[in-house]
């Protein structure tokens, strides 16, 4: 049973990542690649990485490919041609089932097949995070500075200051008083 | 049963696709950068196959660390292609050759 769900799940895996890279439609390879790290997540859930599988479903298919989705509806890309040929193309995949076959092949029969560890009972995202916070506590702080750093260049490089666009003046805001503004009637 | 090897081997197919989808869409930046992913992807298998079958769980945050750096990446790569193409009108690679003799 668990057997034949991996067999399913890395043909989906290996079909869905051939659709990435050769397919001549951009939306139809990132729906493509969300199906793949789907496929993986389900995977990783079968080998008890339960936080991992679940944080690969939040980060990548929620955010990373949304950024594509938009990026690829704004940029026009519809002209984009091929230098390779379709017999070029052919005789490249070709090669590479092949490969892929010999690889199978030569590693089931000689390489021993190593069992993984037993799934346990306790949490997994409870012991990445007691590790995480142990061990690995400046690492988490580097990364999130080097995604502070990300957010900002991306501003940084997009943002643009449009002339029709209203800002505040900072400097201005800060040197503003009481008595320059309000007015006190008399009664 | 369904052991280590079966998870390299998905993982080998896996990142030599994303190479031959880099080789073959190299005149595309997007379709290059989703190649990127899913050798990524394929890296990420093997951390975690190998992080079970030594019932250790620092392979498993080493995958938490690269999923926060491909975001990051994949956010500065994708602004990036937005101000190539307000200066070239396209992403082609081929058009970025100025420097070419």
């Amino acid at each position: 049973m668990v057997d034949a769900l991996f067999y399913l799940l890395s043909l989906g895996l290996i079909v869905a990542s051939l659709s990435v890279a050769l397919s001549p439609y951009p939306v139809r390879s990132i729906l493509s690649l969300i199906g793949a790290f789907v496929l993986t997540s389900v995977l990783w859930l079968s080998i008890g990485a339960e936080f991992l599988a679940l944080a690969l479903i939040f980060v990548y298919v929620g955010a990373v490919m949304a950024l594509f989705l938009f990026i690829v509806f704004m940029i026009n890309i519809d002209h984009l041609k091929s230098h390779i040929s379709r017999y070029m193309m052919m005789g490249m995949i070709s090669l590479l089932l092949v490969s892929f076959l010999m690889i199978i092949w030569r590693a089931y029969g000689v390489l021993p097949n190593n069992m993984l560890a037993p799934i346990t009972d306790s949490s997994n995202t409870r012991t990445i995070g007691v590790r995480l916070f142990q061990e690995y506590g400046l690492e988490f702080e580097y990364i999130a500075m080097i995604l502070l750093s990300a957010m900002v260049a991306a501003i940084a490089l997009v943002g643009k200051r449009d002339s029709q666009a209203k800002y505040q003046n900072i400097r201005q805001q800060m040197d503003r008083r009481e008595e320059d503004c309000i007015t006190w009637m008399k009664p | 049963m369904i052991g280590l090897m079966h998870f390299l081997v998905l993982a080998g197919i896996v990142f030599t696709i994303g190479l031959l989808g880099m080789v073959l869409n190299r005149n595309n930046l997007i379709a290059i950068l989703m190649c990127l992913e899913l050798m990524l992807l394929a890296i990420n298998i093997n951390f975690v196959a190998i992080d079970r079958y030594l019932d250790l769980v620092d392979g498993q945050i080493m995958v938490f660390f690269i999923l926060a750096i491909a975001a990051a990446e994949a956010a500065i790569g994708l602004a990036i292609f937005i101000v190539l193409y307000q200066r070239y009108a396209s992403i082609e690679t081929e058009k970025f050759a100025q420097l070419k003799g």
